[in-house]
């Protein structure tokens, strides 16, 4: 990842955050790709999602942690004809409105897979625009006017971020410190991120804790905590219903695969349930959708929401 | 604020006390409500602290008598949400429109359920018409796909497809005894339905997974069950060798039990058209805490540094304790469900499983081989 820094050299990471909050074009953005009429959009869709978000919010067996995989960007791309970075931000523009929905609806923890450590055997030139974007994006999301402190929103970023160059690296940081004081709800961003890889790194770090005395047994208990606080010991009692085991998992673009993601979540028993009520309560659902990511509307989300707290 | 006006509030609030002889009534009346939770409610000789909400202590402990009395102190529970002011006045203010909110939320609720309610109602109808479509497509398929227990036609409807996988896994599950094809001996029937379509598809490598282990239980059995099954399919004179590998145990059977010791076991017995390993709920998670162990007893001893864990070595090493990576995996149930499979070994693996399917079926097989030679696998680009 050298070539990449020399290329992209900005002086401190934090300045041209600045530099970026000011131009915020998320705005330019929504209004150059959204051609939603504005007179059906506030009499009819607003009213109609506020409506069915608060269904599902009073539903008790609501998703609480719900995950994306973002597939299908690059063939959206090709079957508009537009550039590739285009179809990103269009995705982007995606993600943005189904996580303002998710967390409507009371979700607390969504996990969405940005890239995988595997996409670096893509093309240079794809690889340094998506660096880019990325860059832009993990400042937008903690803007001030942006969702992150309306719903209170933690970002977290999963992955090995070593593999990333500097300034990304230090922008990471630089966003985690800065939402580590929301509470309400939990954003991981998996980048650059295996299921592979978080289950090795969480193994490594055991063996290392276990050396230094700091575990004195491994159990799959200690396990789970290890990969549901990303590698680090948790303080217990864990709390299960912010890290907890995963509800939904949704991809994209009618691939059935989960492509080494979150392989060691996708796993039915509930440690949220306790012991006196049913052990294997089983939650996990699954969802291969067969639209592109661009083209996933939240009306699609919501048909799979509701669809959830009915068959749960 | 001052001493009078303190003086004043309790003057005023002790008039309303008596003249409502503190009446707790849990309903929606705003001015019982703003006695129920009046500070200045509590006698001095439950506590002697100054009435004032800036007190905490003085806050539980009001907290503590009314649920003694059993009133409901349900704004202290969400603590931190309400702002409660450093006087009195702006607190019983504070405590009207807290009220107010949480009156409305409940009716906005209550409406909200019973809408809800309505639209399961509906849901039930719609699910009900997508069972039967399901059930029906099912039927449909099973009528254009049968394996009517002869190679040649599974050979036929195989010989169309552009690849099939090299290793094939299934996860099957336990019927109670009361249902149609249930018990153990129907989960091994399932099992050696399987082996003979994978055999006669022309797969090499099969995994049975199922959660309770219980195929691994009684392998004699299972291989006997095996064994007249393929002699259904192949004829009974000379019918394909088979393995049976149990990574747990770390041991391997060949073809049936025979009343002989192992020692006549000859070479050509070895030579296996179809290599099956059976996996359980401990070849997953367990076998990686397992491994996890291990290397960390290792580490503590010194015999391996903190460099020579590598995620090489991890692989290799489940690889050799649980197996390869299957690449298709079937699921006969309504709803894909991994039930613990080895998420090590799930990375690239298709998924594959029919809505509101729930029998091992030869069209699930048919089908999944089908979705599996369409797809296409590249890693990351």
């Amino acid at each position: 990842m050298k070539e990449v820094t020399s290329k992209e050299s900005s002086p401190s990471p934090l300045s041209s955050i600045e530099h970026q909050n000011k131009i915020k074009n998320r705005k330019t953005l929504e209004s150059e790709y959204t051609n939603e009429n504005i007179i059906l959009r506030t009499l009819v869709y607003q009213p109609l999602k506020f409506l069915l978000t608060s269904l599902i919010k009073v539903s008790k067996s609501r998703p609480r942690h719900v995950s994306f995989i973002m597939d299908g960007n690059r063939r959206f791309a090709k079957n508009k004809n537009i550039k590739v970075e285009q179809s990103h931000d269009i995705g982007f523009l995606t993600m943005c409105k189904i996580l303002n929905l998710l967390y409507d609806c009371g979700v607390t923890t969504v996990t969405v897979f940005a890239f995988s450590i595997e996409n670096f055997s893509r093309s240079r030139t794809e690889i340094d625009n998506l660096m880019l974007l990325a860059k832009k994006r993990l400042i937008q999301l903690t803007d001030n006017t942006d969702m992150c402190n309306k719903f209170g929103v933690r970002v977290k970023v999963l992955g090995d971020i070593k593999l990333l160059d500097e300034e990304l690296q230090e922008m990471v940081r630089y966003i985690e410190s800065e939402t580590s004081q929301n509470h309400t709800s939990l954003l991981n961003v998996c980048f650059p991120y295996t299921g592979r890889w978080e289950i090795y790194s969480s193994m490594k770090q055991a063996i290392i804790d276990y050396k230094a005395d700091k575990i004195n047994d491994i159990t799959i208990d200690t396990m789970d905590e290890y990969i549901y606080n990303h590698g680090n010991k948790a303080t217990p009692p864990v709390d299960w219903s912010k890290v907890g085991p995963l509800d939904l998992l949704i991809r994209t673009s009618g691939v059935y695969r989960l492509s080494d993601y979150q392989l060691w979540q996708v796993d039915s028993s509930d440690k949220r349930v306790n012991d006196d009520q049913q052990v294997h309560a089983n939650r996990m659902h699954f969802e291969f959708l067969n639209v592109l990511w661009p083209d996933l509307t939240i009306w699609k989300v919501i048909w799979i929401l509701i669809f959830y707290c009915y068959s749960h | 604020m001052t001493d009078l006006e303190d003086n004043n509030v309790i003057a005023e609030t002790q008039e309303l006390l008596n003249s409502e002889d503190g009446s707790y009534s849990t309903s929606a009346n705003l001015a019982s409500k703003r006695t129920d939770y009046n500070p200045l409610n509590v006698k001095p000789e439950v506590s002697k602290q100054v009435p004032c909400l800036t007190n905490t202590k003085y806050i539980v402990k009001n907290v503590m008598q009314s649920q003694k009395e059993n009133i409901n102190p349900s704004i202290f529970k969400d603590n931190g949400k309400v702002n409660i002011g450093d006087g009195n006045r702006k607190s019983i203010n504070d405590f009207i429109s807290v009220e107010f909110y949480r009156l409305n939320k409940t009716i906005f609720d209550f409406l909200m359920k019973l809408l809800l309610a309505l639209i399961f109602c509906n849901f039930s109808v719609f699910r009900y018409f997508q069972y039967n479509y399901n059930c029906v497509k099912l039927k449909f398929y099973s009528l254009l796909y049968n394996p009517a227990d002869s190679p040649q036609l599974i050979r036929n409807d195989v010989a169309s497809l552009l690849k099939i996988p090299k290793r094939l896994a299934a996860i099957l599950e336990y019927k109670p005894e009361e249902e149609v094809c249930g018990g153990v001996l129907g989960l091994m029937e399932d099992a050696s339905d399987l082996v003979a379509w994978s055999l006669s598809a022309g797969i090499k490598h099969l995994t049975l997974y199922d959660y309770d282990g219980l195929l691994k239980d009684d392998v004699n059995l299972l291989r006997k069950i095996i064994y007249s099954k393929l002699c259904k399919y192949f004829g009974g004179q000379n019918p394909p060798k088979f393995a049976v590998r149990i990574p747990h145990k770390g041991k391997v059977y060949y073809n049936l039990p025979t009343s002989s010791s192992i020692f006549e076991e000859t070479s050509s017995d070895k030579k296996v058209s179809i290599e099956i390993v059976l996996l359980s709920v401990t070849d997953g998670r367990q076998t990686i805490v397992e491994l996890t162990k291990s290397l960390a007893e290792l580490h503590k001893e010194d015999k391996i540094s903190e460099d020579d864990i590598t995620m090489k070595l991890v692989d290799t090493e489940l690889k050799q304790l649980v197996g390869e990576e299957p690449d298709l995996l079937l699921y006969f149930g309504p709803n894909l469900d991994l039930q613990g499979f080895p998420p090590w070994h799930i990375r690239l693996t298709e998924l594959f499983w029919e809505h509101d399917n729930n029998n091992v079926s030869y069209t699930v097989f048919i089908r999944g081989l089908k979705q599996f030679s369409t797809c296409k696998v590249n890693v990351g680009k």
